[in-house]
């Protein structure tokens, strides 16, 4: 008696689990889940995960890493890919791993500033959110006059040692702020002894989130960083400033895509579709200063108007395509210099 | 005396050890490392080889390496041996918590660890600030020296435990007829005692230049630039363009050859030397003259206390305000609101996976130290020699290795909690073969195999006599282990998934995203949860816990 009725139980439960783990999969045209692979902060994550399942009803489950880590999992998955979407990356190095993505259009698209659609592997990247490269400094240690306004003041020797600088062979925001100097420089022989200047100033960092962590701390005078990093500090209260070069700098976006071979493809596509929807960008915007790539998003409190930064015509396929020899050279520079 | 050519339940155990490395190292990790001698178009090449050596950006970061390491293993033992003789040898007051306390540095996730020291040392650091109040300027923490001091004082525990471990299996009468003999307490002491524990001191000098030598946290943290051959390896490896595969294998591969020359010339070292005793009546704690008493103890406490700065900052810190980034000092309990959602969920699974894993590392490795040790020949040194591989290999290398090698049929483990424990495993398992080896080479043959003549099977034999022996040994070994394994992210950033977050990706990602405050209060935490059941096993062991710590 007993043991049947432990059966039965297990029946029963088993039963309910499955009822439970269908149920809105029936009702709603989707899987039912879907895994996201994101790197973006603990903190956005915290906030968008459970507003989107209770406006979809998908469970969503986030690996959180860093956006080399994130693509190099998705590498190693490739034959029997376990995440869905990518969301929050570098767009960059999304883009120059095109062959991991599948294309999809967001339901939003035509809210979506075209000029960061250029590069992104065809439409298999969205962009998200964007980030313009800037120079962070410490008021306590630089007074505001004295602040270096461009990325070609960075390369005085009175910053001898002074400024930070993410290793760009380890950091995409500062490969990208490379690829940026050689923009605003002309990648020749004249551009890169600048870089080289530069380079001479810089302590080389591990990591880009130690940039304007060490200039609020005052362990560096300057840095070069990128705007949210450098915003949150303000909002923060630390005593930095920031500047956008007067020389003029790029405004990458951060993307999204869709994982080829992704297990839930029509939940996927909820997530890609809601995360660039007005009302997680309006979030980001007002409560994680992030500027966001659509058209109808103010930008956060505080930050400048795109109409009055001054841009560089960045191109990012090729600031991708010479990733390697750019870093070969801006390694021969660091053993030369440090 | 014994049969080495004999079959017996051994030659099993010798097998399955074998069998399980390969399936879970050899394997996964052939082809990652094999790939760098592969040349584009097909067939073998060294070519990458003399690319890697040739570059000075990466060759020169294996000489740092080595210096660093080398300048980390002296620090340690010069830190270290002195305070494990007064655990083991004098009465100190607190003597378990001081254990305990002892085994902390080795807690502190290192990403956030080293950063204590950027915090009092940095340039804007508060000692710094405060000295340069008083007009003196401190040199700051970055760079070599920093890397150094940062490691030393995280890994000396690991000679502290071995060395205290194994004078505490030290049997009283040694000592005793070198000293009816007529000799001072000086020699004895330099011709009994030191000879006896030193291939616990080997043991744990290796270890910790091991561990120094594999080590990316504190390089990258308050290197500044300065790289070592795992800031390269993990760069190459955990590149966001994709990068040079082959060059990131040869990278690895020169690390794992690195480590293994180490290793195989410990073992010659060790070889050479080999004392055992049957223990039976440990050496009593004496009680030294006031003055030389309170040195002891005022050493013991400082060079302990200073290990724990790192740990006491985090702690501090996880109790200021934060805004944003941005940290305030004043009192507020915001940080630990912040994690309160997944840090309690995380610090379980950290617990469950460290813990199983923890006991099959107890389990294997005591078994194969017994075969290391007990049964000398070609083959149980190959099987030393490729338990110690995954001491070598960064976690990240590991970690990709594993998705790769298990994300297809035959067997499909990504996306489970398995591939975790799986990995943990392979990686610590040199632990507990080291601590369980470095113990049995003081224990006395004869008991075990007067148990065997007298009809006891071997493998019981192993576990009622050499296995009690080996306790005290096989405890500190296992704390190590679950230490680690507790501690580990490089691996788990890789491969863990939805609910089975740990609480070092926890920590890392709010690290990753500036929040320092909530990285430091779910550090605090799992310092905590770490430290309560390493006190309750020092104290349920009492003085025989020394050992343990």
């Amino acid at each position: 008696m007993r043991r049947q009725w432990g059966w039965g139980s297990i029946g029963l439960g088993a039963l309910l689990v499955i009822t439970a783990w269908a149920g809105p999969g029936v009702a709603a045209d989707h899987e039912g889940q879907v895994v996201v692979y994101t790197a973006a902060q603990s903190t956005i994550v915290q906030a968008v995960g459970p507003m989107f399942e209770k406006k979809t009803g998908v469970k969503v489950q986030f690996v959180e890493a860093g956006t080399g880590e994130v693509i190099k999992r998705a590498q190693a998955e490739k034959g029997n890919p376990l995440g869905d979407v990518f969301w929050a990356l570098a767009a960059e190095p999304l883009a120059a791993n095109a062959d991991l993505l599948d294309p999809y259009t967001v339901a939003d698209d035509a809210k979506i500033d075209a000029i960061y659609k250029k590069g992104m592997a065809g439409g298999r990247v969205q962009p998200n959110n964007v980030t313009p490269m800037v120079i962070i400094y410490n008021k306590k240690l630089v007074a505001d006059a004295d602040a270096p306004k461009s990325w070609k003041a960075l390369a005085d020797p009175k910053w001898k040692d002074k400024i930070a600088y993410a290793a760009a062979d380890k950091s995409g925001s500062s490969y990208t702020i490379l690829a940026t100097l050689l923009t605003v420089f002309g990648e020749n022989e004249a551009g890169w002894k600048l870089v080289e200047e530069i380079m001479k100033n810089a302590k080389i960092l591990p990591s880009s989130s130690r940039v304007p962590k060490g200039v609020a701390d005052g362990e560096y005078h300057a840095g070069l960083t990128y705007e949210d990093a450098a915003m949150r500090q303000v909002a923060g209260g630390a005593p930095v400033g920031v500047v956008y070069p007067q020389d003029g700098t790029s405004v990458p976006p951060d993307g999204n895509g869709l994982i080829k071979g992704a297990k839930h493809p029509k939940a996927a596509k909820l997530f890609l579709d809601y995360a660039v929807s007005k009302e997680v960008m309006d979030l980001l915007a007002d409560k994680f200063s992030l500027r966001s790539a659509r058209t109808d998003v103010q930008p956060p409190k505080g930050f400048a108007p795109l109409g009055q930064i001054k841009a560089v015509a960045y191109d990012m396929e090729w600031a991708g395509k010479n990733y390697t020899a750019f870093i070969k050279k801006w390694q021969d520079i660091i053993v030369r210099v440090k | 005396m014994r049969d080495r050519g004999r079959a017996d339940i051994w030659t099993g155990v010798t097998g399955i050890a074998f069998t399980l490395l390969a399936l879970l190292l050899l394997i996964p990790l052939g082809r990652l490392l094999w790939a760098s001698l592969l040349a584009e178009g097909g067939g073998f090449t060294l070519k990458h080889y003399r690319d890697f050596l040739a570059y000075p950006y990466y060759s020169r970061t294996i000489g740092h390496s080595f210096l660093v390491s080398s300048l980390v293993t002296a620090a340690a033992l010069l830190v270290a041996v002195p305070v494990a003789f007064l655990l083991a040898r004098v009465q100190i007051p607190g003597k378990p918590l001081l254990k305990s306390l002892a085994i902390l540095p080795l807690v502190s996730p290192p990403f956030i660890g080293a950063y204590s020291w950027i915090l009092l040392f940095g340039r804007a650091g508060y000692v710094t600030t405060l000295f340069r109040g008083f007009g003196i300027d401190v040199p700051t923490v970055y760079g070599m020296h920093g890397v150094v001091l940062a490691l030393s004082l995280n890994l000396y525990p690991f000679v502290l435990l071995m060395v205290a471990g194994a004078l505490q299996a030290l049997d009283q009468s040694l000592e005793e007829a070198a000293q009816g003999l007529g000799s001072s307490p000086w020699r004895v002491f330099w011709t009994v005692t030191v000879p006896v524990t030193l291939p616990s001191i080997l043991g744990g000098a290796l270890l910790v230049f091991l561990t120094a030598f594999a080590e990316f946290g504190a390089p990258m943290v308050i290197g500044e630039g300065y790289q070592v051959l795992p800031t390269i390896v993990y760069s190459l490896f955990v590149n966001e363009m994709g990068g040079n595969p082959a060059m990131a294998s040869t990278a690895a591969t020169l690390l794992v050859l690195c480590t293994t020359g180490i290793l195989l010339l410990q073992y010659w070292a060790v070889g050479r030397r080999r004392y055992s005793m049957s223990q039976l009546r440990p050496i009593p704690p004496v009680r030294l003259r006031p003055a030389l008493h309170w040195l002891a103890v005022g050493y013991a406490y400082l060079v302990v206390g200073l290990s724990l700065v790192p740990a006491i900052v985090v702690a501090i810190t996880s109790f200021f305000e934060s805004r944003g980034p941005v940290l305030y000092p004043n009192f507020s309990l915001g940080n630990y609101q912040e994690v309160f959602f997944n840090v309690p969920r995380a610090i379980v699974n950290s617990f469950v996976l460290s813990s199983v894993s923890t006991l099959a590392d107890v389990l294997l490795g005591t078994l194969i130290a017994y075969l290391v040790v007990r049964r000398r020949s070609t083959v149980t040194a190959a099987l030393d020699s490729t338990v110690m591989v995954p001491y070598a290999i960064p976690g990240t290398v590991v970690g990709v290795a594993y998705i790769v090698a298990f994300n297809k049929p035959p067997l499909v483990l990504t996306g489970t909690f398995f591939i975790l424990l799986l990995a943990y495993f392979i990686r610590r398992l040199p632990y507990s073969v080291r601590a369980g080896s470095a113990i049995l080479h003081q224990i006395d043959p004869a008991v075990e195999e007067a148990s065997i003549s007298l009809g006891v099977s071997p493998l019981r034999s192993f576990f009622k006599v050499t296995a009690r022996l080996m306790l005290p040994g096989i405890v500190s070994g296992g704390i190590l282990t679950w230490v680690q394994t507790i501690t580990e992210i490089s691996a788990t950033v890789f491969l863990y998934f939805g609910a089975w977050s740990t609480i070092t990706v926890v920590i890392y990602r709010q690290v990753s995203s500036s929040n320092f405050g909530s990285a430091a209060a779910a550090s605090t935490l799992l310092l905590v949860a770490v430290f309560i059941p390493v006190l309750l096993v020092n104290w349920a062991m009492g003085e025989r816990a020394v050992t343990s710590v």
